[in-house]
């Protein structure tokens, strides 16, 4: 914790596990919204630029991106970073350049505002891992555990569960929202020949036509708590060494934005194909109020194209090493895939499993899903999903926050603090180092 | 006709002296003749099938559903993978019924079995099609399965919402069955069962009905298991009954009570305010 500070000031700073935004205050939604997502630079310049040109607030920001550190600086404040200084002054747009990752061990940020104010506070310097600060200057550390951050980034990661759509467009087009809506309306209007259009809707049937993977909403938008699965994580693509692994079913998240073709799936099947298909003599018995149109209130299939394998055959269960959690309450807990801790954890999954264990414990300090804990390859991850924290020490080291979110490699022996009474060591068996 | 049977079951295993009380209840509707909705109340396994109309032979697919889940009632050891097995056993049978692939009949299922383990009770949930498990819990009601339908998944993307879906046209065509479709992968849920808290399994002919507050409010009468199905089946009948309607009410009573509904915030955090998702313990 020692390489990320903050002075307070008057700048709003938002600072997550990747980079770190600094802009005006009035700001506080924007950055807000972006704090939802995995930070990237073009949500930021999104975000800031979403009111016109001439809206467009003084910022400073700096993400890593794969191996580049990417700095942008528009108006009156500075960045400093490989002992260069990039400055936001005289420039119409702003100011941007990319710096290998290796070159970078740290970051400061300084608002305009930074050396002007001579009030004492302006001297403190306040640890900060991840949040949304009001600041006049920001030191981060590029920290190995931005490896993890890294792989956060990555769409497919946990941290993009529901929000990412509206924290990278403020300004939805409401565009999409008629397109679909158009299409249904007249199917509803023309009730005359109900129950053949509803036949038609049957298996092979024009609807099929091609449609996401469920799989990929499920694990989107599941009700599951983010941060599920090792592999989401991402992370193992960067430990060299992570040998085996059938090619992951690339598949699973990164269908956000590939929008269902609402148009072709509705208005096709019903309305050209009212007498042919009616296959279902025995389907009759609702012919009695035709003025409910559509609804008959059936449930209908749609046959569904071949679907390539789902995370379902993702290789969730691998031999290797397990862990064994010891809570401060004196329980015991072995976890050879993944487990999640709460007060309430919950959890969905393609099969059965895939399941996570449950570790249940009653402390209302703790969220009702808390902390992820998985045993990936060759290490354990631990991922807080939490509202009040998690943090981690390990042996013979230091007590860090976790960066909501974000796997952290766990190594044998560490504690895991989930509130003032509950802690959780960990013993790991095996291969795991 | 509403059909309800209600039954009270306490494990033998240790369970933090749970008892589930749990009644089911099924109604033609007002539209239909005959009934293609199935469900099983048999402890620790309770399960709602909605076979497909449109097809042949709905009604018999969720029979076959449901028989297949017999096999796990009165076991006090229910895994996952037991689910599984009897998900491809059910898959097995309706596929037989297929005489063309058009005519296909298929059906859905949701279905809560209750496990224990190190003496706590879990609800092992899974869930094919359109028909839901709700959690109610003294805070809200909220819907545990997630819907395999095509306006489900319009949701999803963004394209319409919950209120559009309720009156669009395609809202019962569903993405995953089993029979009727290649698709019948499962979601599968495992969570708490906590004291206190009440679940309920249902068809689409109830949701479809009623929205969720409605739902909610019966929900909340502070009426038994039995009289509460009951009630449930008889609004959606009488809000139009245009489906089958089936619901299944399971109580979990017991001193395991979910001590908080929300995450207090952190007693001894100054910087709470300021760094609301990260914090530094002394």
């Amino acid at each position: 914790m020692t390489g990320r500070w903050y002075r307070p000031g008057d700048a709003l700073a938002l600072v997550t596990g990747v980079g770190v935004v600094v802009t005006d205050p009035g700001q506080e939604d924007t950055l807000a919204a972006l704090f939802e997502a995995p930070l990237k630079v073009p949500a930021v310049v999104e975000a800031l630029t979403a009111r016109g040109w001439s809206a467009v607030p003084d910022f400073a920001c700096t993400v890593v991106e794969g191996d580049e550190v990417r700095v942008l600086v528009r108006g009156r404040h500075r960045v400093e970073i490989a002992g260069e200084v990039l400055e936001g002054h005289g420039v119409t747009t702003w100011s941007e350049r990319s710096w290998p990752r290796s070159q970078v061990d740290s970051v400061v940020l300084r608002t305009g505002d930074d050396e002007t104010g001579g009030d004492a506070s302006a001297a403190v310097r306040l640890p900060i891992e991840a949040g949304l600060v009001r600041a006049s200057q920001v030191q981060w550390l590029v920290t190995d555990r931005v490896v993890g951050a890294i792989a956060a980034e990555d769409p497919r990661a946990p941290a993009t569960v529901q929000e990412p759509v509206a924290a990278a467009e403020p300004e939805p087009e409401p565009a999409p929202e008629p397109a679909p809506e158009a299409a249904p309306a007249p199917e509803v209007a023309r009730a005359p020949a109900p129950e053949p259009a509803r036949a038609a809707q049957a298996p092979d049937s024009p609807a099929t036509i091609i449609e996401p993977d469920e799989h990929e909403f499920d694990a989107m938008f599941g009700v599951t708590v983010p941060g599920r699965r090792p592999e989401d994580a991402a992370v193992r693509p960067i430990e060299a060494d992570a040998d085996e692994d059938a090619p992951e079913p690339e598949a699973p998240i990164s269908a956000g934005p590939t929008p269902s073709d609402p148009t072709p799936s509705n208005p096709a099947p019903s309305n050209p194909a009212p007498s042919d298909a009616a296959p279902s003599p025995v389907a009759e018995p609702a012919p009695m109020t035709p003025d409910t149109g559509d609804h008959d209130g059936r449930t209908v299939a749609r046959s569904s194209l071949p679907r390539r394998a789902g995370p379902a055959s993702a290789p969730q269960q691998r031999t290797g090493p397990s862990v064994t959690l010891t809570l401060s309450t004196g329980e015991t807990y072995d976890v050879t895939g993944r487990a999640l801790v709460g007060r309430s954890p919950r959890s969905t999954a393609v099969t059965g499993a895939a399941l996570p264990q449950l570790v249940v414990v009653d402390d209302p300090y703790v969220s009702s899903t808390h902390l992820e804990i998985a045993v990936a390859a060759a290490t354990v991850l631990v991922t807080d999903v939490s509202t009040n924290g998690t943090t981690l020490t390990p042996p013979g080291g230091t007590e860090g926050v976790l960066v909501r979110d974000v796997p952290t490699d766990a190594p044998d022996g560490s504690v895991l603090r989930l509130s003032d009474d509950l802690t959780i060591t960990l013993a790991i068996a095996g291969d795991a180092s | 006709m509403t059909q309800t049977t209600a039954v009270t079951w306490t494990p033998d295993i240790v369970s933090a002296g749970v008892t589930l009380v749990a009644s089911g209840s099924t109604h033609e509707g007002a539209v239909r003749s005959h009934n293609e909705d199935a469900w099983l109340v048999s402890p620790p396994v309770y399960v709602v099938a909605d076979g497909m109309g449109g097809h042949a032979a709905g009604d018999v697919a969720s029979r076959l559903v449901i028989e297949a889940f017999t096999e796990l009632a009165g076991r006090d050891d229910v895994t996952a993978p037991d689910i599984e097995r009897v998900l491809e056993s059910s898959r097995t049978a309706v596929a037989a019924l297929a005489t063309s692939p058009v005519t296909a009949p298929g059906s859905t299922v949701v279905a809560a079995v209750y496990v224990v383990e190190r003496g706590r009770g879990y609800w092992l949930l899974v869930n094919i099609g359109d028909s839901r498990a709700y959690l109610l819990t003294p805070e809200r009601l909220e819907q545990v399965s997630h819907d395999h339908s095509l306006v489900q998944e319009m949701i999803d993307a963004g394209e319409i919402d919950e209120r559009q879906a309720r009156v669009h046209p395609d809202r019962h065509v569903i993405t995953r069955a089993i029979g009727a479709v290649d698709d019948a992968a499962a979601d599968f849920t495992l969570m708490p069962a906590r004291g206190g808290t009440r679940l309920l399994l249902c068809s689409d002919g109830l949701t479809g009905e009623l929205d969720d507050a409605r739902i909610e409010r019966i929900l909340r009468g502070g009426a038994s298991a039995a009289v509460t199905s009951a009630r449930l089946v008889a609004a959606a009948v009488e809000a139009g009954g245009h489906d089958n309607v089936t619901a299944i009410v399971i109580d979990v009573i017991g001193s395991d009570v979910l001590s908080q509904a929300d995450t207090l915030g952190h007693r001894s955090d100054p910087e709470v305010d300021t760094v609301p998702q990260a914090r530094s313990h002394a």
